[in-house]
């Protein structure tokens, strides 16, 4: 890793020049990361040409930081020792209202080398000099070894200074020749942070991780214009395949495609495409996408089509048993459900008992968008082998109930259910339900019938309302 | 071999001569394989008889179907929807869970009140149309021992189609429907009221259903069967009433 370190102690205060400068600086450098609070600006050389990036990054922070751009811009002589560019030997502006000051840069293996040598730079004032300074590779200790220990960044808490000037240490040669037990015991966890500075030993994070590309495809053409859907659909296609086959590569599946189509007007259409389970089949892709393209209409002609995955995720190879029975067909299976959440969302369901008296309230139905398969249950029997249970219609049904009464209360005899009359061979009942504050009371009186052709059913008889309802059947 | 070399013109050469007569032969049965699956899709190659039928788990209830067990790759059509149709088919969906088979409810009505058994997925369709695409997704996926259809009516092409898929996937398939045409299998059932088991309260009047009799049928092509089964009945508890002061039928005050 060879680290680049600008100090720019006139940073640009505004948002708009600190963000092109940004910009422009990842023209020259793959990776850029700006401190503006500290005044400085990272660059990774690695593997390229550092010193030709520090110059010009320099030239370039050089012009930026100019109060009237280019005639007032710096003078960065040539660190080769050749001319000086005219431009930039020009003098400032002396209408300037700042005082400019001129940046440095460093080039170390280290980040600590890097940083101390830009500062060292940046402070020249001799303008004959360079304002770039290199730390040869391997040197980043013996090149900080005569520097003060207060060069250092983050520099050594101040109630340190007492302690090693007490026993002589002045530079960061004399703490780096003590050994680790030594500086702990005497200096404890500051003077061991310190003393791995002053040994060029800086292991900080400059740069991130790189977060990886996200598979991504275009297709550009200026002969022909595309204005049939067919043939968008058909390059889409073709995007697809490159698309997917990376995807699968990576091992990934993509959740959220983005298409955009740049059309003859200069304007560009965006059509972002959502698949329900993570996914890098090609099949499933095209359906999705034809489903989203089918309601768009471009305003002009398509002369560019581009497809960039915008979430992915790992494609789970989920630890089954040997002996599972589907372990072949899960990945068809699970496509299978991605494809009906595609349909509609919410098609599959989990239920979630709750202890309401209502039966149409008894069971809340969660749906399960994520595609996944459930996991197999123990082997266990079902309690009691078959039995009839209670099946509800979707809202209950109005019936024409003809009652008797029996010790007093009311019962049903028969019921009309806008089709054909039942007659009811026994009626079990009432039980009384009710419950519920303002709006949301209920009082319902229930009776389980048993129809002439052997049909258990559910009425009940709404309280305020005094209408009768069939709310299910047993099966 | 004399007699062979005899017949065999004098430059045969196997190598030339045999291997395309094969691809014929072997394009044309191919074709008239296709041919007979798009004209008659429940129609069943004697290979594909080989395949064994997926037992319910449900002893009394596979001695009904042909084989001992629901028919993979052909469809079975349960004719009456209300005679506890629901009732065995959850528990052979239950019981093939616990064995390890992947199992599908497709609920067209959105009728069941709750959960199937575990480990089974249960689709909820918006619409009638909905749940025949899902059936026909989940069939053709080939990854489910027994995929259930419930409270949708297809039409004779929906049911043609679903035929197809069901044939294509291989797994056992049960549609809750009148419309039987398609089907390799049709079962009936109905209630005997007369074989009904009751309890009785104080006064002697029903009280509760303790277990009900059903007929159930079984009938393929030249083949039926009936057997009556006895299932216990579940009843629904209301004893969660929220107001205290209304007692039921019981004279339990909740």
């Amino acid at each position: 890793m060879t680290f680049v370190c600008l100090s720019i102690p006139a940073w640009p205060t505004d948002a708009a020049t600190s963000a092109e400068l940004i910009r422009r600086a990842l023209l020259l450098a793959p990776r850029i990361r700006a401190e503006p609070t500290a005044g400085r600006l990272w660059a990774d050389a690695r593997g390229l040409d550092s010193r030709r990036m520090a110059l010009g990054l320099l030239d370039l922070v050089a012009r930026s930081v100019s109060p009237a751009g280019e005639p007032g811009a710096p003078a960065v002589p040539d660190p080769v020792g050749g001319e000086p560019d005219p431009a930039a030997a020009a003098p400032a502006d002396p209408d300037a209202d700042f005082v400019l000051i001129a940046p440095g840069a460093g080039i170390a293996d280290t980040p600590i080398a890097a940083l101390v040598a830009s500062r060292r730079a940046a402070g020249r004032t001799d303008p004959a000099r360079r304002r770039l300074e290199i730390v040869p590779p391997g040197q980043d200790r013996a090149y900080l070894a005569p520097l003060d220990l207060g060069l250092l960044d983050p520099p050594p808490a101040p109630s340190l200074f007492p302690l090693l000037a007490g026993i002589g240490i002045e530079n960061c040669g004399d703490l780096a020749a003590l050994d680790l037990q030594s500086v702990e015991v005497r200096f404890g966890a500051e003077g061991v942070r310190v003393w791995r500075l002053a040994r060029a030993a800086d292991h900080r994070p400059v740069f991130g991780a790189r977060p990886r590309e996200l598979p991504n495809a275009m297709l550009e053409w200026v002969d022909y214009e595309l204005d049939r859907q067919e043939q968008v659909v058909f390059i889409v296609n073709s995007l697809l395949a490159t698309v997917t086959d990376e995807l699968l590569r990576r091992r990934q599946g993509a959740h959220t495609m983005v298409l955009e189509f740049a059309l003859a007007d200069r304007s560009v259409v965006e059509v972002p495409v959502r698949c329900s389970a993570a996914t890098a089949d090609r099949k499933t892709w095209l359906r999705v996408t034809r489903a989203a393209l089918e309601p768009v209409t471009f305003g002009a002609a398509v002369t560019r089509i581009g497809m960039r995955v915008a979430s992915a995720m790992p494609i789970a190879d989920r630890q089954v048993d040997l002996f599972d029975r589907g372990h072949a067909t899960a990945r068809a299976t699970e496509a299978a459900l991605a494809h009906l959440l595609d349909k509609q969302l919410d098609a599959v369901v989990v239920a979630e008992p709750e202890a309401h008296p209502l039966p149409e309230r008894r069971t809340r139905w969660r749906p399960d968008p994520t595609g996944q398969l459930p996991e197999p249950p123990l082997a266990v029997s079902e309690p009691g082998g078959p039995a009839l249970s209670i099946q509800l219609f979707a809202a209950p049904r109005p019936i024409d109930v003809r009652t008797v009464t029996r010790r007093g209360a009311v019962i049903p005899d028969r019921y009309y259910d806008g089709i054909r009359n039942y007659t009811l061979s026994a009626t079990l009942g009432p039980d009384r339900v009710s419950g519920g504050f303002g709006e949301a009371a209920f009082a319902r009186e229930y009776f389980q019938g048993v129809r002439a052709d052997g049909v258990m059913v559910l009425l009940f008889r709404d309280v305020p309302s005094d209408r009768w309802h069939l709310a299910g059947w047993w099966d | 071999m004399p007699a062979l070399a005899r017949r065999l013109p004098a430059r045969f050469d196997p190598a030339s001569s045999a291997a395309p007569a094969l691809e014929v032969a072997s394009s044309r049965s191919e074709a008239l394989r296709r041919l007979l699956g798009e004209k008659f899709p429940d129609a069943v190659l004697l290979p594909d008889r080989a395949a064994e039928p997926i037992p319910t788990g449900l002893a009394v209830f596979d001695q009904l179907l042909p084989g001992g067990g629901l028919p993979r790759g052909r469809m079975t059509v349960w004719k009456s929807p209300i005679g506890g149709a629901t009732a065995l088919l959850r528990s052979s969906i239950h019981s093939l869970s616990s064995r390890g088979e992947r199992t599908c409810w497709i609920d067209g009505k959105c009728s069941l009140a709750t959960e199937i058994a575990a480990g089974t997925i249960l689709v909820r369709p918006a619409t009638e149309a909905l749940a025949l695409t899902a059936a026909e997704i989940l069939l053709r996926s080939g990854g489910f021992a027994l995929i259930v259809l419930s409270g949708v009516a297809p039409d004779q092409h929906g049911m043609l189609r679903l035929s197809r898929m069901v044939h294509e996937g291989g797994g056992a398939f049960v549609a809750l429907t009148e419309k039987s045409l398609t089907a390799s299998l049709r079962l009936t059932s109905r209630f005997l009221l007369d074989r009904f088991r009751w309890t009785t309260g104080p006064f002697g009047d029903v009280a509760a259903v303790e277990s009900v009799a059903l007929e159930v049928t079984a009938s393929a092509p030249g083949w039926s069967r009936s057997q009556v089964l006895t299932l216990p009945a579940r009843t629904h508890d209301f004893r969660l009433s929220l107001d205290p002061g209304l007692a039921d039928r019981r004279g339990d005050l909740g």
